[in-house]
Order: structure tokens, then sequence, then C-alpha cells
């Protein structure tokens, strides 16, 4: 009952209200507009929230994750391009009925069942995040180790197309990661004599270059740098018919909160799974899908917006990020002196109903911002890229520079936006290198320790692998490591013909 | 010719991180054994083990692009447009140097202005009114208002 108190009391607080309110702006436009991207927004934020107190700084954050999300959909259905990746699956449905005209009906389902997905994700983050951090009270270092090796695998192996370049991309990160003072012997690694380098590598250029500057390189190299918008003309869409969608959504959205939960995954892997689920359970769509059924576009977005929710759950009580967002948004703990992990909850209980009201206040905002802005914005997503690029680089300097205030820092931001402009070019996923970079400090440090714990015992595998969350942590690790072989994919496709 | 290119690309990217775990696996030997310290805690012991992990993935990445020429298979080539990236990277190392000599608001507005003709945008007006208001309203916002240090 205090805990409801404390989150309601933060609806009360004007200051941290307008904080939401100018995230979610931020978030809307972010969204929208293809070519930017909520991580690459949230890393531009760290750098500005720097000075900030971690309360307004995560007020902002959660109203940029929150409606960013959601603002995708409206670019997948105006124009056919996903704002975010998580929207791709909405522009199967959603730009057909925009092309019949019906781009209202479809921006509102979109809405209505974004903001019910935020809501049913932060509803289970509130009651599981408590009883996980229980759990994970248990963990020794080794199984921290682990747990973090295993968010690598599954990054590496969701996000990229070969399994092998997703591991390289993470293996990349924790070698950046490794540079500078070691915490644990105070010994300066790989850092060549540069004086710059002794405090290692910071994670805001690091993500401001990845996210942010090679987005701009991307997209450019692309050469698409104009776009076309369908028209929105209000007609009135009956809620009640909206609403008949409510039960299977939230089918969706617990797929999507799990889905969330499991390190890398994220939206677009939520929203595929609810798709496939939604073309199996429902029998008789208004129209078949992929021709503009809204069915489609409730499981899309329903799913994609319960995974903010479900990637919070390792973030806070694990220090494990979801994706890219969470892994930015773990920097920003660490900006202001926050260690997530099993004692966050306990330890700080007002960030953890900080973040919950700002989930909660940014879905609310989704709603007001969805209807009022969102058939409005077709003009502000229809800007040409060669105006909107140029300036996004400017802010790219700026957020780079003001974490330290050094012109190193934003040297370092133009390497990381060289070097994943050409890992994206040849299929190496960004995603595992900034997760590898957050974590790698972590993982280090636990590796070292499990290794010193276990080599005073007298049995030194045991003592490092022989009890059981460490077991299962190791199978699951070696099972996704397995189940991305070509040699066993092979196998196991030979095996189930021969079963057939 | 073009697949041919493509497909030892993979093998030269397998090459090439081969030999950066190589490096590394060299580095952290040398330095571990002048740190005078047990593996157990030496700061060396985890970029060993990096090393190590890289130079299967690069192994594989190699035999990958080994089998894509046995089996005449290619990979898929996106189109991209290197000048345009070229020039707007240079744009912007440039940016960065120049306001170190010529401070902000100057080499942003410079900045903006050599990048928007480049990119392909004609109207003279708009060009300069972004260019020259966008960096003000950026030294407003975020220098005196948000209180963010700009370069």
């Amino acid at each position: 009952m205090m805990e409801l108190l404390d989150i309601a009391s933060y609806f009360l607080d004007v200051r941290f209200v307008l904080l939401v309110f100018a995230g979610s702006v931020a978030g809307l436009f972010v969204g929208s507009i293809p070519g930017l991207s909520v991580s690459m927004a949230t890393a531009l934020l760290v750098s500005v929230t720097y000075s900030w107190t971690t309360t307004d700084a995560l007020a902002t954050i959660m109203g940029v994750y929150v409606v960013g999300v959601f603002s995708g959909a409206i670019s997948a259905i105006l124009i056919n391009i996903p704002g975010a990746p998580s929207s791709v699956v909405t522009t199967l449905d959603g730009f057909p009925l925009a092309k019949k005209g019906e781009a209202y009906k479809a921006l509102t389902y979109a809405i209505v069942y974004s903001f019910i997905g935020t809501v049913f994700g932060f509803i289970v983050l509130w009651l599981l995040a408590k009883p996980i951090s229980h759990i994970a009270l248990k963990f020794t270092p080794m199984d921290y180790f682990l747990l973090a090796l295993f968010g690598l695998t599954t990054v590496g192996s969701l996000t990229t197309k070969h399994f092998a370049k997703g591991l390289i991309s993470a293996s990349l990160g924790l070698l950046f990661s490794m540079i500078g003072i070691d915490s644990v012997m105070g010994t300066a690694r790989m850092t060549f004599g540069i004086s710059n380098l002794q405090a290692g590598i910071n994670i805001v250029p690091a993500l401001v270059g990845l996210f942010g500057f090679s987005e701009i390189l991307t997209v450019i190299s692309g050469g698409k740098l104009e776009g076309e918008v369908s028209k929105v003309t209000k007609s009135a869409v009956k809620l009640t018919l909206v609403l008949k969608q409510f039960g299977n959504s939230m089918y969706y959205s617990a797929l999507g909160t799990v889905v969330g939960a499991l390190p890398g995954a994220g939206g677009p892997v939520a929203a595929f799974l609810a798709y496939s689920e939604a073309k199996r359970i429902v029998k008789n769509p208004s129209v078949p899908f992929g021709e503009g059924a809204v069915e489609g576009i409730v499981a899309s977005e329903s799913a994609n917006n319960a995974c903010i929710g479900g990637a919070l759950i390792p973030l806070l009580t694990l220090a494990i990020p979801g994706d890219a967002v969470t892994a930015i948004i773990l920097s920003v703990f660490y900006v202001h002196g926050l260690r997530p992990g099993p004692m966050f909850i306990k330890a700080s209980p007002e960030m953890f109903h900080a973040i919950l009201a700002g989930g909660f206040i940014g879905s609310l905002f989704l709603l007001v911002l969805g209807f009022w802005a969102a058939p409005r914005i077709s003009k502000i997503i229809a800007i040409p890229k060669r105006i909107l690029l140029p300036l996004v680089a400017t802010l790219c300097v700026i957020g780079a520079f003001s974490c330290n205030n050094r012109m190193f820092d934003v040297g370092l931001m133009f390497f990381f936006g060289i070097l994943g402009f050409f890992m994206r070019k040849r299929g190496y996923s960004v995603a595992p290198m900034t997760l590898a970079i957050v974590l790698g400090g972590m993982m280090d440090s636990n590796f070292r320790r499990a290794i010193s714990l276990a080599s005073s015992e007298d049995s030194f595998f045991s003592a490092l692998l022989g009890r059981p969350i460490t077991m299962l942590l190791c199978i699951l690790v070696i099972l996704t490591l397995l189940s991305n072989s070509k040699n066993v994919k092979r196998v196991l496709h030979y095996l189930m013909k021969r079963r057939i | 010719m073009k697949k041919i290119a493509l497909i030892n690309s993979t093998r030269v990217e397998g090459f090439v991180f081969l030999i950066l775990s190589l490096a590394l696996f060299i580095y952290s030997m040398i330095l571990h054994r002048l740190s005078n310290t047990e593996w157990k805690m030496s700061p060396y012991l985890f970029p060993l083990v990096i090393s190590i992990f890289l130079a299967f993935l690069s192994l594989s990445l190699l035999k990958e692009g080994k089998q894509l020429k046995k089996e005449n298979d290619r990979e898929e080539g996106v189109a991209s447009n290197w000048k345009d990236v070229i020039y707007i990277a240079i744009f912007t190392l440039v940016y960065c140097i120049l306001i170190g000599v010529i401070t902000f608001i100057p080499a942003t507005s410079l900045f903006l202005l050599v990048s928007f003709w480049y990119l392909g945008e004609r109207k003279r007006y708009l060009i300069l009114l972004i260019s020259l208001l966008f960096p003000v309203i950026l030294y407003v916002l975020f220098g005196m208002l948000l209180h963010v240090m700009l370069p």
C-alpha cells in the first residue's frame, strides 16, 4: 500500500510529470522519424542529463523510451517505413490500412494497444522484480559472469544473421571495456601510453558513436534522403470495437514481456512472435493478415510495448540489460553512482518507484500525444533527411563532449561512429558490442573473483561450477552456443526429417 | 567478379580478427609475465580468454568464407553511397577540429551550411536560416538552460 502511495506521489510531482512529458515529446519525434532511433536519443540524453539528479534523468528517459517505442508505428503506418525496428511488423497491416484511407483507424489501434502493452509490462515489472531480486541474492560471482555471458550470446544470436559475427561484435566490446585502469589490481591495461585512456573508454561517447553517428552514416549511405507520407483524415472509430481485441492483447503483452526479459531479444522478436501467434489464434480476422487486419496491429503493438517492462526486469534485478536502450539506461545508473542488482530495490526503492511512475505516466502521455499529435505529425516525418542528419551530427558532437568536457571524447565518438558504420555494413550488429562495453568490467572482476575463490577450495571445478544455479546457467550458455552452431542445426534438421 | 570480392571480404575479416586475437594473446602473455602476479589475479587473464575466444570465432569466419566459395554461394551486397559517407565523415572531422579554433557557434554554422548544401538542399534562405539559428538555439538550450558544457 505504501509502495502504491509512493508511486502515486510522483503523479502529483509537477516537475517529474513535466520531465516525463518533455521526454515523451522527444520520444514521439525521435521514434516517428525514420533514421532517428530511441537508442540514439537515449544515448544523447545520457550526456545531457549528466549533471541532473537521477530522478530527473530517469523521468525524461522513461518518457523517451515508452513513447519512442510506440511512435515507430506512426511512420510504419503512414510511410511504410518503421521508425523503430520493433515496428517492422506493424507495417504489414498498418500501411495497407492507410492505403485504403483508414490511416486514422490504424493509428487508433496502434495507440490503444501500445498503451495497454506498456501498462501490462510495467505491472509485471512491479510484481516480479522483488521475487527475482530475492533469487538473485543467492548468485555468486561465477553466476553473474555466466549470466552476462548468456546475455551476450543471446544478443549475438538474435541481432545478426551470422552468430559468429554477433559474438565477434561482443568480443570487441569486451576488449574495449578492458581499456583503462584495472579495477582489481589497479594496473593500466591496453592504454598504449595514451593518458586519456587511463580512465577507460567512456560509455557515453561510445554509445553516441555506435547508435548516433553510425546511424547518420548508414542513412546517408542508403541514399534515400526524402519520403512520402499518407494522408490522415480523422474518422470516427468506435472504442467498443477497438477494445474487442483486449483479451488477445493480454496474451500478446504477456509474450512481449517474457521476450523483453530475455537479454537481446527485444521488440522486433516479440512483435514477430505475437504476429505469428495472432495468425494462429485469430481464425476470422477483419480482413486477411497482411492486407490491413487490425488484429495484426494489435499483436505487434501490444507485444513490442510490453517488452519495455520486460527488459527492465533483468536490468533492475540482475544488472543485465535486456536490450540496447536498457544498456544505455544502465549507464545512466552508473553515471549517477547507482548499482542495479539484487539489492537495488531494497537499497533504492525511490528509484524503482520513479521508474515505475515514469513508465505509467509515460504511457498516459502516449495516449494523449498519440491521439493529439500522431495525426498531425505527418509533416514532420517528411522533413528531408538532408536537413535532419547534419543537425543530429551536431547533437552527437555536443553529447560526446558534454560527459567529460574534453575533445578526446568527441574523437572517441567519431571512432565508434565509423566503426559502427562499417560493422552495420558488414552485418555485425552494434547491440552486442554495446552490451559488452557496459558489462565487460563487471564480467572481468566477477570472473577473476570466481577463479580466485575456487582456487582456494579443495576441488576447483566443483567450487566453480558445482552449484545448481551455476550449472543451470552453464547449460543455458552451452545450449545457446550449440543451438546456433550450423552443424548442430544440420543434425537437428536431419533428425526432424527422419522422424517425419 | 563482384561475387569473388564479396566472398573474399568475409575471409579477409576472418584473417584480420585472427591476427587481432594473436596480437592480443601475445600482449596478454608478455604483460602478465612482466606484472609478476598469479594468473587468478592477473589483469591479463580476461583479455587472454577473449583472445582465445576471438581466435575460434575468426576461424569460423574463415571457414564460412571458404564454404561460400565452395558452394558458389554469395553474400548480400548492400548498395552504398560511399562518396557521400566519406564527405560527411570528413566534414564532421573538420567541424570537430574547427570548434577548437573558431569556437562552437561559427563552427556549427559553417558545418551545417556545407553539409546541407552538399546533401542536396538548394533553398538558400532555408540553409541560411537553419545554419545561423540552430547553433544559437543549441547554445541557449544546452549552455544556458540545461547547463551542459559546449565544446
